[in-house]
């Protein structure tokens, strides 16, 4: 039966699980989309933990709001929606509160670039002070501009899912996608003009 | 071609990010997170207001909303505006509009005309006649309103007139206190504020018999007084 489930594609899961309330299908789909999911709200949000959080929640609502789910679309498509929407909540709660904690001590109309310590010692390790900058100017990106560069360069989807994520139209993603690009070069013009 | 190739660059660089996985207690902690949901989820909206220890202050609230309702009556004449509602009319305050409405001058001829009556009757009655001097159309009607006037105001002409005896009962004391040699000067009254018709006395338009009469009188006083000179003057000599 388990070796059956794991061969079925993410919609006969997703299906499965809304029929029978099969909770192992449910956990094949976590197995299948934890990693993926984690990497693509990490890269937008710049925190580990607040990422693991976001994305636990997605699957919680997958997991509550199942019926909600039409075999019309592709399930990736439908998680990384919620993880996406989740991920951009949080990353507007997290500015908001950065800033006022910020001009609580200094001056009114100053802003200032918060540094990103949150990143993980063993991540750290293993990635390269490239990486490292990298990440943090895709944080200094706009952040439609950052989604679209992430899904399409990082998680390497293409612009038609894309566009069904983002709930937005292929070309509208595709001069995103060449904005982002154009603002992450610019803040890496020491690194590729050099 | 620079910027494709640094567009490359950044595209690989950005594929070659290294992968940031869940943690291992991803699963633990996400179907921790499934089970306490769940028990929220069980306790609805509809559970949650209807618990005995939020019903029963509702309904009391409500039961007191609709006493209060109910018996305190909300009069639409305790509601109307303070401002839009006429004031009560006064008797009194009438009586005083009507003194005061009356005109100075028409005032001023009433007490003339008692003076008249009082000082000269005999006058009165040939003015009353008309053999005096012939009256234009005007001045009948001025003196038929101010005998309507007298009739109608009798009260407040006397009032006045007995303040104006008193004044002058009270002057007449001073200037026998003075022993009658000294005038007693007015009230504070600079020259530019009293005019003629203002001083309290009786002013007369004389006729021209009257006004030969007086000029006859005139002379008879100053032919008297130098008669009396003269005599004085004599005696004068004489001695």
């Amino acid at each position: 039966m388990d070796r059956n489930l794991n061969e079925l594609t993410d919609e006969e899961l997703i299906l499965e699980f809304q029929k029978s309330g099969n909770e192992k299908a449910f956990e094949i789909l976590v197995l299948r989309f934890k990693n993926p999911l984690t990497n693509y709200v990490y890269r937008f949000l710049g925190d580990y933990d607040a990422c693991v959080d976001v994305v636990q929640d997605a699957f919680v609502k997958v997991y509550r709001y199942k019926d909600n789910y039409s075999s019309l679309a592709k399930f990736s498509t439908w998680i990384y929606t919620i993880a996406g929407n989740l991920a951009r909540t949080e990353y507007q709660r997290r500015r908001k509160r950065n800033f006022f904690s910020i001009s609580k001590f200094g001056e009114e109309d100053k802003s200032f670039d918060i540094p990103d310590n949150s990143t993980r010692p063993d991540v750290l390790a293993d990635a390269s002070m490239k990486n490292e900058i990298i990440q943090k100017a895709l944080l200094k990106v706009r952040d439609s501009y950052r989604e679209a560069v992430i899904l399409r360069d990082v998680q390497e989807m293409s612009y038609e899912e894309i566009a069904e994520i983002m709930q937005i139209e292929v070309g509208t993603v595709k001069s995103r996608i060449n904005r982002g690009r154009a603002e992450l070069q610019k803040y890496l013009k020491d690194i590729y003009f050099d | 071609m620079n910027e494709d190739k640094t567009n490359k660059k950044l595209i690989d660089d950005l594929k070659n990010l290294t992968k940031v996985d869940a943690p291992k207690n991803f699963e633990t902690e996400l179907w921790r997170k499934i089970n306490s949901s769940e028990e929220t989820k069980k306790v609805s909206f509809w559970e949650k207001i209807f618990t005995p220890g939020k019903i029963a202050p509702a309904a009391i609230a409500l039961a007191s909303a609709v006493i209060i309702f109910f018996v305190v009556d909300i009069t639409p004449e305790q509601m109307e505006d303070p401002l839009t509602i006429e004031p009560r009319l006064r008797e009194d305050f009438n009586v005083v509009a009507a003194t005061y409405n009356i005109p100075v001058e028409k005032e001023k001829k009433s007490i003339q005309q008692k003076n008249i009556v009082v000082e000269h009757p005999e006058k009165v009655l040939s003015l009353e006649k008309g053999e005096a001097q012939p009256l234009t159309n005007s001045q009948s009607d001025d003196i038929k309103t101010d005998k309507k006037m007298l009739d109608n105001e009798k009260p407040v002409i006397n009032e006045v007139a007995n303040d104006q005896n008193i004044s002058d009962s009270f002057e007449s004391e001073q200037t026998l206190s003075l022993g009658g040699t000294v005038a007693p000067s007015p009230k504070a009254a600079s020259s530019s504020q009293i005019s003629k018709s203002n001083l309290n006395f009786m002013q007369r338009n004389l006729s021209t018999e009257e006004k030969v009469e007086v000029q006859q009188l005139k002379m008879k006083v100053t032919t008297q007084k130098s008669a009396k000179t003269e005599e004085n003057q004599t005696k004068s000599t004489q001695k």
